[in-house]
């Protein structure tokens, strides 16, 4: 049992939300969620499962796995209530990548950890790519024309370098046995 | 050489990227515990077992908590007044003291084994009464006995979405009255959490005449008062044949008309027992699929109608999918679902192959990038509500039948086709429709209200169109907007709001004129030719055109006039001559004006849409008319 799995049968509301707070934010981010959404979601996942007062926690991975669930569904509800025309998220492939990366780790921190130095392992030019994109939400238009390539060369040079970071990132948390 | 990303990848590397530039998870354990304090300085709640999984509201500002208070004290009188009012045997034998019983029995009956199931609980004998506990105490009980399952359970029973909903035990019986005034709490309550206000109630004849046309009867208003009075409208065998038929024409999709007469009475003198409770309804359909009813070969000629046509397994698939199991296939056939989660194309033509009488063997199909797929003929579990995809394999028409017998998606698919019957447009329908009712949490609970009490009811139809009969929803009056005499001088704000309206329920819809698809084609035709430059037919020009067509009455005045008109002959919907939006947003990611008309015939559950139809939206598309009002008068061409 990881050193971080407690099981418990006590519900101590404070605990539980700084436990996995984090873990759920991620998650409602990876399904698409801009940051003020999953904000609120988070905080709803969370005051459902409190609401309960018939919870029972048996293990923090079971709980895990559980307010993934409830974040998840409260999602779609509210693509429904908006009535909101778009793809609907698959959470069966997001909830393997996050297992895959996450791990037990419950919160996501450790992925974070390992992008963070993969992102240093970078070209240069792939790091401005990324930063401009994500920091700065500039176009790829406008990436292409700073790098002196196309924007089509701009597209392709990040989905290699994303491609670069997720193998990293594999790697390093296999290498930390974070994940089997 | 390392794989390519996968979308999903991809969206959550970008997430973990974003993180790193700057927006790191927020601490949101204050606003959390603050939240959760102050709900439980609100009045405690007793929550039921199936209070536990019904959605739980968000807290509501004080307004709305006193609308809460309102609706228990009116709940609680109308379980009063219902009691008194009980006049069948069955509902006669049902106690309504349920909060005496002891608190542990539910936790214990709820982890019992020997709990009956529900196919076992047909019986009309006595039945206990609603349980309600003290959720603390049913922990404690949780504590000692269950904790294991719990949280499995938990998450099959999650409160936030039916997408993983799991079939419940059915409730105990509950005075109709009592249910009756739940519907229509539910339904205020769900127009509040749509922000729609109701139109006025419309005249009791003008409900009546309206029925009346529904069900191809006359309607008395005396028989729509309650829901006692419906009932016993029911009870004559010819009102009930009567609706029962009009009842198998939608879910056949007219194919009951193909039948002849002797097979026509069958069908619905059979359904019809079905709203005098001779046999539960999902016994009758598991006798039809089976092939084991004497009227199975008639309900399987209806529902297959056309059997000429190689494509007639498709439509009949479609048609027997939403109304056994709620689940739509009008987009799978061709790609998995990508509007709602539910539905892929492979779950798809594994059903087709049971339907076209091939259990358990392959089937080959086509996927949309051109590659050739095979699957076994089988009943998707999770279309049963199986949330295990280990369940085992439905590969047989007798397997699928007993399937579902006291099953929650069939309780769905009943009330969706009932609500339909009665208001124009299915309960919760879907979000690929146009009108769709908005989905809420209200609609999700009203909903579930209505399908636990058929489930209590052992699939007693004529109570669930009773109650769908008196309910608010169909004693709504039509807006004045949506009167096409005036919808054409409204403006585009006026109409959306009325629509909305329309489409939460909360106001009727107004009558039209069924006409031919030809007649529509000519109009739609000529009412452009006679305008290439763009501008608009005037009011006389148009009600010339009307007149030369469909013989329609351009006589305005009379409907100035009272209640007295209310028979008056329903009027053409109105052509559409305006339109800034596409009739449907998900439109708008189908290429070509020639795929997103083939669509909307998907939508409009035609194999094809006819070519004059295109040609007409060929001509509007040369002539430089825009492209979401040439989708709008293709709609009006051909939709049902």
């Amino acid at each position: 049992m990881p050193a971080n799995e407690s099981p418990q049968s006590d519900l101590n509301a404070g605990e539980l939300i700084a436990r996995h707070q984090h873990g759920v934010w991620r998650y409602l981010r990876m399904l698409g969620c801009d940051n003020a959404t999953a904000d609120d979601l988070t905080q709803e996942t969370f005051l459902r499962v409190l609401r309960r007062e018939n919870f029972i926690q048996h293990s923090d991975t079971a709980t895990s796995a559980y307010l993934r669930r409830i974040a998840f569904n409260l999602l779609v509800s509210r693509h429904r209530k908006l009535g909101r025309v778009q793809n609907a998220p698959d959470s069966t492939l997001i909830d393997e990548v996050w297992d895959r990366w996450a791990g037990k780790d419950l919160c996501g921190d450790s992925v974070v950890e390992a992008l963070r130095s993969c992102m240093k392992l970078l070209t240069e030019r792939a790091q401005i790519a990324l930063r401009m994109r994500f920091q700065e939400e500039a176009t790829r238009v406008e990436i292409g024309t700073a790098l002196g390539i196309s924007d089509h060369g701009a597209r392709n040079l990040m989905q290699r370098a994303k491609q670069q970071l997720r193998d990293c990132v594999e790697q390093k948390m296999a290498e930390e046995n974070i994940v089997e | 050489m390392s794989r390519e990303l996968t979308p999903t990848e991809e969206q959550a590397v970008d997430a973990l990227i974003t993180e790193v530039y700057g927006t790191s998870p927020p601490d949101l354990s204050q606003q959390i515990l603050t939240r959760l304090r102050e709900e439980t300085v609100v009045a405690p709640q007793v929550r039921t077992k199936k209070d536990e999984a019904q959605p739980i509201r968000k807290a509501k500002p004080n307004g709305s908590r006193s609308w809460w208070i309102l609706a228990t004290a009116a709940s609680i009188a109308a379980l009063l007044i219902g009691a008194m009012f009980v006049r069948n045997a069955r509902q006669r034998q049902v106690a309504i003291n349920g909060s005496d019983v002891p608190s542990t029995n539910l936790a214990i009956e709820a982890n019992s084994s020997d709990a009956p199931s529900s196919a076992n609980q047909r019986t009309h004998k006595p039945q206990s009464p609603p349980k309600r506990t003290n959720s603390m105490q049913q922990a404690v009980v949780l504590n000692q006995g269950a904790k294991a399952d719990q949280l499995d359970r938990d998450i099959k029973e999650n409160d936030s979405s039916e997408v993983f909903q799991s079939p419940r035990e059915p409730d105990a019986i509950q005075p109709i009255t009592l249910v009756s005034k739940q519907i229509g709490l539910g339904l205020r309550d769900y127009w509040v959490s749509v922000a729609v206000e109701p139109t006025e109630d419309a005249a009791v004849i003008e409900v009546a005449d309206r029925l009346s046309e529904t069900f191809g009867i006359e309607v008395p208003p005396t028989s729509i008062e309650s829901v006692e009075s419906f009932d016993a409208f029911l009870a004559e065998p010819q009102n009930a044949v009567a609706v029962a038929s009009q009842l198998l024409m939608q879910v056949t999709e007219g194919g009951l008309a193909r039948l002849d007469r002797q097979n026509q009475t069958n069908l619905s003198n059979d359904l019809a027992s079905c709203f005098k409770l001779a046999q539960p309804f999902d016994r009758l359909i598991a006798g039809w699929l089976s092939k084991k009813g004497p009227t199975s070969d008639a309900w399987w000629k209806a529902n297959s109608a056309n059997q000429e046509s190689p494509r007639a397994k498709h439509s009949m698939a479609r048609r027997i999918a939403k109304l056994t199991m709620n689940v739509d296939l009008r987009c799978i056939r061709c790609h998995d679902a990508k509007i709602e989660s539910r539905g892929k194309q492979s779950e798809y033509w594994s059903f087709v192959g049971l339907m076209a009488q091939r259990p358990g063997q392959d089937v080959f199909y086509e996927t949309a990038n051109g590659t050739q797929k095979m699957v076994e003929a089988v009943v998707p579990p999770t279309w049963l509500g199986q949330t295990n995809r280990d369940d085992g394999a439905i590969n047989s028409l007798d397997q699928f039948a007993s399937g579902l017998v006291g099953s929650r998606e069939l309780a769905k698919g009943t009330i969706n086709a009932i609500w339909e019957l009665v208001n124009g447009r299915p309960l919760v329908g879907s979000v690929v429709d146009l009108s769709t009712t908005p989905h809420t949490d209200s609609l999700l609970e009203l909903q579930d209200n209505l399908v636990d009490d058929l489930l209590a009811s052992n699939f007693d139809l004529g109570r669930s169109l009773a109650l769908v009969v008196t309910s608010p929803a169909a004693r709504r009056s039509v807006p004045e907007t949506l009167d096409p005499t005036r919808s054409t001088l409204a403006s585009l704000q006026e109409l959306e709001l009325a629509n909305e309206k329309v489409s939460a329920f909360a106001a009727a819809s107004p009558r039209h004129r069924k006409v031919s698809l030809a007649k529509k084609i000519e109009f739609a035709n000529r009412s452009f030719a006679d305008k290439v430059d763009g501008s608009r037919l005037d009011v006389a020009e148009r009600s010339s055109l009307l007149a030369q067509i469909f013989g329609e009455d351009s006589d305005t005045s009379k409907r100035s006039q009272p209640q007295a008109s209310t028979k008056a002959h329903p009027k053409l919907e109105a052509y559409p001559y305006r339109a800034e939006a596409l009739p449907l947003n998900w439109l708008d990611s189908v290429a070509g004006l020639d795929e997103q008309i083939r669509h909307l015939g998907y939508v409009a559950s035609l194999e094809e849409v006819p070519r004059k139809v295109t040609n007409v939206a060929t001509q509007m598309q040369t002539a430089g008319v825009a492209r979401p009002l040439i989708l709008h008068r293709v709609w009006w061409m051909i939709h049902p």
